[in-house]
């Protein structure tokens, strides 16, 4: 049996539009596992983006537990949870400009406390894995293009060594191929490195690629 | 984090220049703050170091002004000092060490005075003091006249505290001053001129001659132990007869001085030298309470007035430098904290970045702290350079916009030489020469301490924090989501 990794128990988030409350997710219920990779799609609004925060801990459910290998991500501590137990790649790719692509590798890697012989050595190797040469990976990260700044983000998770990967439209703002080889890489980090990835998406295409297909109807996770 | 903050502060060079700037400037105006109110406060303490720890007790003077009745004459009714009186004090705490003096007026047969004639046409080549031009000098040749005494007697317990000659203003030339060990000896101290005038030298003998009470004559042989010479005198305008000439100045031993003045149980003063100038007051306030001593009728003097005139333009000083350090240290941290808060708002993004990879906002906001603490000790460093020239030109300033103040103060000597001359003994005139000249004569030292070094790293840290903390608290408040969806928005 598979070990699940994350789990949504009854997981309620709203907000105030005004004086109107808008219900994003209500009582939705779904258990992730390792070594799968899963693709969250639906409309704009439908709550896909407001599932991977609160999977990612970045905001609280209003109702309802998010729950890491059994535990309340809330009892764990969301800055504890964060750092240790989960990576999220944005649609934006939220890399730290002032740092190069092994600089922004090698910052996830000391916030994570993780430790290897050669922070340095590492990071360019994870960066080579997802085609960055050693010169693209010491450049002013805002000279490489969408695709390379993506590698770089998808590498910044890798690099924590986490069991769980969440991604906001890594495909979004890329080509064809790029995308192709994205789609590939999360993959092989589910299947071979025994990953849960999940990925919000609204391309029906990158989902199809993916092991398990969900989409949020009515504020509810359900299987497409 | 120290990581992070370097490469961020490399990556915004223009925000760190500007920082940095901004911190020299305030560094600089912190350290001209600071060493010219450490400069003031170590000008005042040399000002009351240069008046002493000293304490005169003696007739209240300004009591018999106010109290006697017209025509009353001053031996009716000004009471001596007795010695029993003045042994009360001694013995207080605060104490170091005392000097009773007696004066008494006397004349000789032996000797000739100094004449004051003699000196007024030896001391200028102008014509203005000649006996033969009239004016000044025939009004000087009547007050001659007028008394009968020469010399004055000045009878010490020990000449080792003399004011004059601690501060050298009186130097020994020949043999020695007289101490504890000669208070009944017949031994004295001469001024040079007096000595070669008379052909006197150390060892050589003269007498001297007074009337007592009941117009009976009395002789004291008296053996020169030692000459001094004066390099300036204060008194000099005052002379209004041979005897308050400084150079027919005889130091004796207590024992002959109180023989000649017909008392072997009053004295004309006692002065005290405490252990330390901040003593004055608690002093004064002991001898108030723990003796029976009529301080209506009698004053312990520190010269408390004059210390407090002449530091006057000091203290103006010290309050303008704590004003000034107040002002730069608030309006320094605010251009600060707003220069970090529009800088911060660029850095949103940032903040959430890393707060989404698992960084807790505490090492976030160090991380900022890191950075302008970067700045600062750099900044720091250079200003230990600076500082001393933004020193100087601020305090050249200051003594500029003080001096007039000075003006005023140099009125004083005239009341106070008088009080002295009343008291018999001109050492009062030249303290109050030594604290005039003490302040205003030496410019502000406003050399950096190692106490103002250590200050400065102290409000410079203080700003750092004030300025990194307040733009944190809106870090703090935010959540990871709001951050980035600001960011995606």
């Amino acid at each position: 049996m598979q070990e699940t990794v994350l789990s949504f128990d009854q997981v309620c988030y709203h907000y105030k539009d005004g004086s109107k409350q808008v219900n994003i997710l209500k009582d939705a219920s779904f258990e992730f596992v390792k070594g799968k990779t899963y693709a969250i799609v639906g409309a704009s609004g439908s709550g896909k983006t407001t599932s991977l925060v609160l999977a990612g801990g970045l905001d609280a459910p209003k109702s309802g537990r998010v729950l890491y290998k059994g535990e309340d991500i809330m009892k764990i501590g969301t800055t504890k949870y964060r750092r240790n137990d989960v990576s999220i790649v944005f649609q934006s790719y939220n890399l730290i400009t002032y740092m190069n692509a092994m600089q922004n590798v090698i910052s996830a890697m000391d916030i994570a406390g993780i430790k290897v012989p050669n922070k340095k050595e590492h990071a360019l190797h994870i960066l080579k894995a997802l085609g960055l040469s050693e010169e693209e990976s010491k450049r002013d990260i805002r000279k490489l293009s969408g695709g390379q700044q993506q590698r770089i983000a998808i590498a910044r998770a890798m690099a924590k060594d986490v069991d769980l990967i969440l991604c906001d439209e890594p495909t979004g703002n890329l080509d064809q191929e790029t995308s192709e080889g994205i789609i590939k890489t999360f993959v092989n980090l589910a299947h071979k490195e025994n990953k849960c990835v999940i990925v919000v998406t609204h391309s029906k295409e990158f989902a199809s690629c993916l092991d398990v297909q969900l989409c949020i109807k009515k504020g509810k996770l359900e299987l497409l | 984090m120290i990581k992070n903050a370097i490469l961020s502060l490399k990556k915004s060079f223009g925000k760190t220049i500007l920082l940095f700037v901004l911190m020299c400037i305030i560094a600089n105006l912190v350290i001209a703050g600071l060493s010219i109110k450490s400069a003031t406060v170590k000008s005042m303490d040399q000002v009351r170091l240069s008046l002493g720890s000293d304490v005169t007790f003696s007739y209240n003077m300004m009591s018999f002004m106010q109290d006697r009745d017209k025509g009353q004459a001053m031996s009716e009714v000004i009471q001596s000092i007795t010695i029993d009186m003045a042994d009360q004090l001694k013995d207080l705490d605060y104490v170091d060490s005392y000097n009773y003096t007696v004066s008494a007026n006397v004349s000789s047969d032996d000797i000739d005075p100094v004449s004051m004639q003699a000196q007024a046409e030896t001391s200028t080549d102008t014509g203005s003091m000649r006996p033969d031009m009239g004016g000044e000098s025939s009004q000087s040749d009547q007050r001659v006249m007028m008394d009968n005494y020469d010399f004055s007697i000045v009878g010490n317990t020990t000449m080792a505290y003399l004011s004059d000659f601690t501060s050298e203003n009186y130097v020994l030339t020949a043999g020695r001053l007289l101490s504890r060990d000669d208070i009944d000896s017949q031994y004295c101290v001469i001024e040079t001129n007096l000595a070669s005038d008379n052909d006197l030298e150390v060892g050589d003998t003269f007498s001297v001659t007074t009337t007592d009470e009941d117009d009976n004559e009395v002789v004291v042989e008296l053996e020169i132990v030692g000459i001094y010479e004066i390099q300036t005198s204060s008194s000099m305008g005052n002379m209004m007869s041979n005897r308050q000439n400084p150079y027919n100045q005889i130091y004796t031993g207590l024992g002959v001085a109180q023989q000649l003045s017909g008392s072997d149980s009053d004295i004309t003063s006692a002065t005290y030298y405490l252990d330390d100038p901040d003593h004055i007051e608690a002093f004064k306030e002991l001898a108030t309470t723990s003796t029976d001593i009529d301080f209506e009728t009698y004053t312990l003097d520190a010269n408390d007035s004059i210390y407090q005139s002449s530091i006057s333009s000091l203290e103006n000083m010290e309050n303008f430098a704590s004003i000034f350090l107040g002002v730069v240290i608030v309006a320094g941290s605010a251009i600060l904290c707003l220069i970090l808060i529009l800088t911060l708002r660029s850095r949103f993004y940032e903040f959430g970045v890393f707060l989404s990879l698992g960084q807790s906002k505490i090492k976030i906001v160090l991380q900022q702290l890191v950075e302008v603490g970067i700045i600062a000790v750099l900044a720091f460093g250079l200003s230990l350079g600076t500082g001393k020239m933004v020193s100087n030109v601020v305090s050249g300033i200051l003594e500029d916009s003080t001096s007039s103040q000075g003006g005023v103060m140099m009125e004083m000597p005239s009341d106070v030489s008088d009080m002295s001359s009343f008291k018999g003994q001109g050492n009062k005139g030249n303290m109050f020469n030594q604290a005039m000249s003490a302040p205003t004569d030496a410019s502000l030292d406003v050399s950096m301490t190692t106490e103002t070094v250590i200050q400065l790293a102290e409000i410079t840290g203080l700003i750092c924090l004030v300025s990194v903390l307040i733009p944190s608290i809106y870090i703090l408040r935010l959540s990871p989501r709001e951050i980035l969806v600001k960011k995606e928005g």
